[in-house]
């Protein structure tokens, strides 16, 4: 019964809340938009509900709680009235609150309001299907109006004239800080969308440290039990690793799994430390770029993994772990030392909640017999947002004129909320993702952070396209600053924020991989596979995987490395390798 | 001597087909007047049939073509036979043949030899309910998807799972099955037999119920022991199954299992492990650079299909011919 009651209790809330013409109710000192719709579609809950009177009660006796914030959103760009309509791909399985739907929810409506873009279900899937749908479309002519598109797709999508050249409504829709924030016209991530003069598409520009760059991470707690300092170098890892795996706390020691280089307890960080990184095509002299996996230097990052391999301080079984299969070592105690991405923070928050005693602690990269740090560096060029073949131009200009909005909202923050946490791409709506708690301070709502950001990467379709290098490092930093501020200078949001002990740990490791670039070795090449890459690639990533893992467990001796090299260059190596230099030369010049 | 030949079974079933087309056959205009219902119940099983196996069948060109999803099948250009080409010039394409061959031929041996020896070892059996359990608990696996045998079967193969335990009390080292490339293709065919022996046991039990009890109280009488009734009685009763099995299972040796490579292979065992499909499903689902290479995936796959045609045939016709079996 109770927990009826408190359904009720938030559906009304939430109803209240959907829309923001309610959440500018709540805010009598904010600023109201200038040229906003008259109204967003009544929340579908009130039709739902006997008594649509009975919605309003509950807010009233709130809100007699202050916000200290300014919860509106920006105004600065055209609204297109009527909307107009724009299809695109959504992900299967969305679900919503009850009372909301895809297209009524405060995520969406933000967007018709502010923008007057409604964005429409072209059809929903993801993967493999996703692919499959788009080729199918193509063929019969009913593309999305936007779409990503990568690789040979999108250069295929060029060539047979399938998308828009967007160049002259970009030059004159996008605003000078989105071609800034977005490095326009030269980075690197435009190349594959730019032909000439033409220009088919806007890319993804996750910048640096995106979400699958390694920090290094131990078991603090044991580090203390032994009066232990945590370690700086490769060797230091290995006495540390001993050390945990002598005194009985763990069984291995290094956290490890199939795949040497990867996105998730990977070993990216030893290579690394040797100035190296297998499966990179890296700069080499004379403007050329080599393949990394050949240098000597990874025949001693080998030698030290397959010396701990010996010692046991990996599991004997490593090899046949994925990534996920892995990290449940780091549950079980039986790993002091592995590597993971920073919203692994999160993760960590709930292992030291779930195992009294347990701390993790992030470490420097360790460094080589030569002084030297690495780790890998995610791609910075990704898929690009295409638009359709006949769009109208309006629809497109509309979809500059959304970025344009979200970008700005997200940089200049300051100026229209000051919350801050996600900035622009986070509704932090009342009743959803918190409520109003005792001495009128905010505490969490009914709906998590993760659900928001779910909708936040469907609805406006925009997510990933409105971000740009710093987009994820921003607000970290922000956060960062307010902890160490003093709690009554800051407002009850900004609180509310602090008091999440897993977005302060995230922020803290998302900074710690930012601030790190310098050690980052980057993949510089981002072109699509060539013919001889098509031919020969396959069986060449095969047999490097299957040599290094056999070295590193023994199988086969460590200078197996030194016929693998011959061995890869006479297998086609060697045209691959002039392939890529030759993509190299026309696309960087030279 | 000529009474036996006519009297057997095939004899008797030639003489009923030749008969039957001997004597002139209504036009079908009139079979179907008669059995019109017969059909009508036929047509939504053709209809499945044509749309979702025979009308797919046009994408086979994307064999013969450099295809690409925006060209769409019949505008991508032809190459010929270039995709089997780049197959064979490929590095990997004899060793993964190899193993494709000896793990499938492994398995069809095993499971099978496996089954049969356990269907006539249960056969023994007379305690019924103890019967009944032994064969539940052996189907059992039969019925789970490499999926989940495949991650019980890495804990259990792992260097301090629970085989190696076993065999470390009779003081043999650690045996890597998942890491050794001279050991994995083993691994591969006795988990196999493991999780199929018990379902493949099924056929042979069923043929063992249908051999007449008399005979075994006859010989019995005659002073049979347990093994002379196995060798003089079962073994040749169960024959003809056992040529069956063998025969229609060579319609098989191009499968090596392509969930059960997937789940238990890792990079230390790729040159002993890798087979047909796993290749087709690197190489063309998966590809280099996001971009699959369909034309040889489909190729190979084509290339598989083919030589499975071929086979199947063969087995069909074999059994036909050993063993009294057809379906036409």
């Amino acid at each position: 019964m109770s927990k009826k009651m408190n359904r009720r209790k938030f559906l009304r809330v939430s109803a209240a809340s959907a829309g923001t013409l309610a959440l500018a109710a709540c805010a009598p000192q904010a600023a109201a938009p200038t040229t906003a719709p008259a109204a967003t579609e009544p929340p579908a809950v009130t039709e739902a509900t006997a008594a649509p009177a009975a919605t309003a009660a509950p807010v009233a006796a709130t809100s007699s709680c202050q916000m200290d914030w300014n919860p509106t959103f920006p105004q600065p760009f055209k609204v297109y009235d009527p909307p107009l309509e724009v299809a695109v791909i959504w992900p299967p399985g969305m679900t919503f609150p009850e009372g909301m739907s895809w297209n009524n929810n405060p995520m969406y409506n933000r967007t018709v309001e502010y923008t007057g873009i409604k964005f429409t279900i072209h059809w929903e899937a993801s993967g493999d299907l996703l692919e499959q749908k788009l080729a199918a479309d193509l063929a019969a002519g009913t593309l999305p109006d936007v779409f990503y598109a990568a690789g040979l797709f999108l250069e295929q999508l060029i060539d047979n004239n399938a998308i828009e050249d967007i160049k002259s409504i970009w030059e004159t829709t996008a605003s000078p800080l989105t071609k800034e924030k977005k490095m326009y016209p030269d980075y690197k991530w435009w190349k594959p969308v730019r032909r000439g003069d033409k220009l088919y598409g806007i890319p993804y520009t996750w910048g640096p440290a995106y979400n699958v760059d390694n920090l290094c991470f131990v078991r603090q707690d044991w580090l203390d039990k032994l009066g232990l300092q945590p370690p700086e170098t490769v060797e230091q890892w290995g006495e540390v690793a001993r050390a945990f795996r002598d005194a009985g706390l763990c069984q291995f020691g290094i956290n490890a799994c199939k795949r040497l280089v990867t996105w998730y307890q990977s070993l990216d960080p030893i290579f690394g430390a040797f100035g190296v990184m297998p499966g990179f095509w890296v700069k080499a002299e004379g403007g050329t770029l080599k393949y990394d996996s050949l240098s000597p230097a990874v025949k001693d990052a080998l030698a030290v993994i397959r010396q701990w391999y010996e010692e046991g301080l990996l599991d004997p079984d490593f090899y046949t772990y994925g990534e996920g299969d892995a990290a449940g070592h780091i549950a079980a105690s039986k790993v002091g030392l592995f590597t993971a991405p920073w919203w692994h923070g999160g993760m960590q928050v709930k292992l030291e909640q779930e195992n009294p005693g347990m701390k993790l602690a992030p470490i420097p990269y360790p460094k080589g017999p030569q002084g030297k740090q690495g780790r890998k560096a995610s791609s910075e060029v990704g898929p690009s947002v295409v638009f359709r073949k006949g769009l109208d131009p309006l629809k497109i200009e509309a979809c500059i004129n959304n970025l344009n909005w979200h970008i700005e909202m997200h940089v200049n923050w300051q100026k229209y909320q000051q919350y801050g946490e996600w900035r622009n791409s986070h509704a932090f709506v009342e009743g959803l993702e918190w409520v109003w708690g005792e001495n009128c301070e905010l505490k969490d709502g009914p709906l998590a952070m993760p659900k928001t950001y779910e909708w936040m990467n469907t609805i406006d379709f925009g997510f990933p396209y409105v971000v740009y290098p710093t987009y994820q490092a921003d607000p970290f930093r922000d956060i960062l600053e307010w902890s160490k501020q003093d709690p009554s200078k800051l407002n009850k949001a900004q609180r509310f924020l602090l008091n999440n002990p897993i977005v302060l740990r995230e922020a803290d490791y998302y900074s710690k991989v930012f601030d790190t670039l310098d050690t980052q070795i980057v993949n510089e090449y981002f072109g699509n596979p060539t013919d001889a890459m098509k031919q020969y690639l396959p069986d060449l990533s095969s047999l490097e995987s299957e040599v290094f893992t056999n070295i590193v467990i023994g199988n086969e001796p460590l200078d197996r490395f030194d016929s693998f090299v011959e061995e890869w260059k006479a297998k086609g190596g060697e045209d691959v390798t002039r392939d890529v230099n030759a993509w190299y030369k026309a696309t960087f010049g030279g | 001597m000529t009474e036996l030949i006519r009297t057997s079974p095939s004899v008797l079933l030639a003489e009923k087909t030749a008969r039957a087309t001997t004597t002139r056959r209504p036009p079908f205009r009139v079979i179907l007047k008669q059995h019109w219902m017969l059909y009508a119940m036929l047509l939504p099983a053709l209809i499945l049939l044509a749309l979702f196996h025979f009308y797919p069948i046009w994408g086979v060109l994307i064999a013969f073509k450099d295809y690409s999803p925006v060209k769409g099948i019949l505008d991508s250009p032809w190459v010929g036979l270039d995709n089997f080409r780049r197959f064979f010039e490929s590095q990997n394409a004899w060793p993964i043949i190899r193993n494709t061959l000896f793990i499938a031929i492994g398995k069809i041996f095993f499971v099978q030899l496996a089954a049969l020896v356990f269907a006539l070892m249960l056969n023994e059996v007379r305690i019924r309910i103890f019967k009944r359990a032994i064969q539940t608990a052996t189907t059992l696996p039969h019925f789970l998807s490499w999926v989940i045998i495949g991650g019980i079967m890495v804990q259990i193969l792992s260097t301090t799972g629970v085989v190696n335990r076993v065999i470390g009390l009779l003081g043999i080292a650690p045996i890597r099955f998942l890491g050794r490339p001279d050991i994995f293709p083993w691994t591969l065919i006795f988990s196999e037999v493991w999780k199929e022996f018990g379902f493949a046991a099924v056929i042979y039990l069923a043929a063992l119920t249908a051999i007449n009890p008399e005979l075994y109280e006859a010989a019995a009488v005659d002073g049979a022991g347990r093994f002379g009734r196995l060798f003089h009685i079962t073994l040749p009763g169960i024959r003809p199954t056992i040529v069956l099995m063998a025969c229609l299972s060579l319609g098989s040796v191009l499968n090596a299992g392509f969930e059960q490579v997937l789940v238990l292979y890792n990079p230390v065992v790729y040159r002993t492990g890798d087979i047909i499909d796993t290749f087709v499903f690197r190489v063309g689902l998966v590809g280099q650079g996001g971009m699959p290479d369909y034309g040889l995936g489909a190729a190979v796959g084509l290339l598989k299909s083919g030589i499975g045609f071929f086979l199947i045939l063969l087995s069909y016709w074999l059994a036909d011919r050993f063993a009294n079996y057809r379906i036409f």
